[in-house]
C-alpha cells in the first residue's frame, strides 16, 4: 500500500515481498521471494544472495513496462523449513497474539465450566 | 513453482488471510523510471521497526502492549552512512536477532553504497526509511505518514524507491 502512495507522488517503487498474494491490491512492480517474515532481502550476511535479490528488483524497475509486474525468484532458503517457520518469530508472543490466546483461554474455561454443569 | 505466499504464516492464520478479499484498487499508479538508473537516486523503505540509537526514539511498543490493535504508523530516517552497530530493532512481532546481525536483509544501505560505487545506480539516497510494519488500520499511512515520507524523498531528489515489507 505504501507502494501506491509513493507512486501515486511520482517515484518509481519495486516491492520485495514474501506475500505476492497481497499485490493482488494494485503493485506497481513486485519481485517475489520464498523467505521468511524479517528476511526479505535474504540470509545475514550473505551478500552473493542479497545481490541477486536487489539485482532483480534493480531489473524490474528497468524493465517493466506497465503495473502490476511480477517476478518471482525462485532462491532456496538455507536453512531446514521446520527450523525456519518458527525461527522467524519474535521470541515474546505480540501484544496482538498473546491477547487472542488470553481470549482462548478464556474462552475454553467457559466451555468447561458449561460442560461441568 | 509458484511462491507460497502462506508458507510463514502460522497455518491457523492461513484460512483468515486466504479469506480476505483482496481487490485491485484502480487505477494502478504508475512511474515509469525517468532517467537510466545509472543516473537515478535510490532510496530504501521498510517496515522492519529499525531506527538509529540515539538519534531518533524507537517506535512506541509500550502503546501497542497497551493497545494491542493498534501500530505505531511513523517513520524513521536512517541515513546512507550508518553503521550497523548503529541500529536499533522495534518490531514485536519478528525475531530481530539478525537484524541486528546485518541490517541489509531488510534495508540495504551496504549493498546500495557499493552499487554506488560500482556505478550500478546514480546514487543512494541520504535519507532511508523505516516504518514498522504492525498497522491493523493503515489509515495514517495513506493519509499522513505515507504522504510525508514520499514528500521527504521528492524533497531529496530521489527517482526509485526499493521498499521491502519485514
Amino acid at each position: 500500500m505504501l507502494a501506491r502512495v509513493f507512486e501515486e507522488h511520482g517515484l518509481s517503487t519495486v516491492l520485495v515481498t514474501n506475500g505476492p498474494f497481497f499485490s493482488g491490491i494494485g503493485v506497481p512492480r513486485t519481485v517475489a521471494v520464498e523467505f521468511p517474515y524479517g528476511h526479505m532481502l535474504g540470509y545475514p550476511e550473505d551478500r552473493a544472495m542479497q545481490m541477486q535479490v536487489i539485482e532483480a528488483a534493480l531489473e524490474m524497475l528497468e524493465e517493466a513496462k506497465e503495473p502490476e509486474a511480477m517476478r518471482e525468484l525462485d532462491i532456496e532458503w538455507p536453512q531446514e523449513f521446520d527450523v525456519a517457520r518458527k525461527d522467524w518469530h519474535p521470541s515474546e508472543a505480540s501484544p496482538i497474539v498473546r491477547m487472542m490466546l488470553d481470549q482462548a483461554k478464556k474462552a475454553a474455561k467457559e466451555r468447561d465450566r458449561a460442560q461441568r454443569n | 513453482m509458484p511462491i507460497d505466499s502462506f508458507k510463514y504464516l502460522p497455518r491457523s492464520l492461513t484460512g483468515y488471510y486466504k479469506s480476505q478479499p483482496i481487490t485491485r484498487q484502480e487505477p494502478v499508479p504508475w512511474t515509469p523510471l525517468a532517467k537510466p538508473l545509472n543516473e537515478s537516486r535510490v532510496a530504501l523503505v521498510t517496515t522492519a521497526g529499525i531506527y538509529v540509537k540515539g538519534s531518533e526514539p524507537p517506535f512506541d511498543a509500550e502503546r501497542e502492549k497497551r493497545e494491542p490493535m493498534w501500530g505505531d504508523p511513523t517513520f524513521r530516517r536512517i541515513p546512507r552512512d550508518v553503521e550497523q552497530e548503529q541500529i536499533a530493532t522495534s518490531h514485536l512481532h519478528i525475531n530481530n536477532r539478525d537484524l541486528e546481525i546485518d541490517v541489509n536483509i531488510q534495508l540495504p544501505v551496504h549493498r546500495f553504497l557499493e552499487l554506488e560505487e560500482e556505478g550500478r545506480i546514480g546514487s543512494l539516497a541520504e535519507t532511508n526509511l523505516s516504518f514498522m510494519g504492525y498497522q491493523p488500520n493503515t489509515k495514517e499511512w495513506r493519509e499522513k505518514y505515507g504522504p510525508e515520507a514520499a514528500g521527504l524523498m521528492k524533497e531529496e531528489e530521489v527517482d526509485a524507491v526499493l521498499l521491502t515489507p519485514a
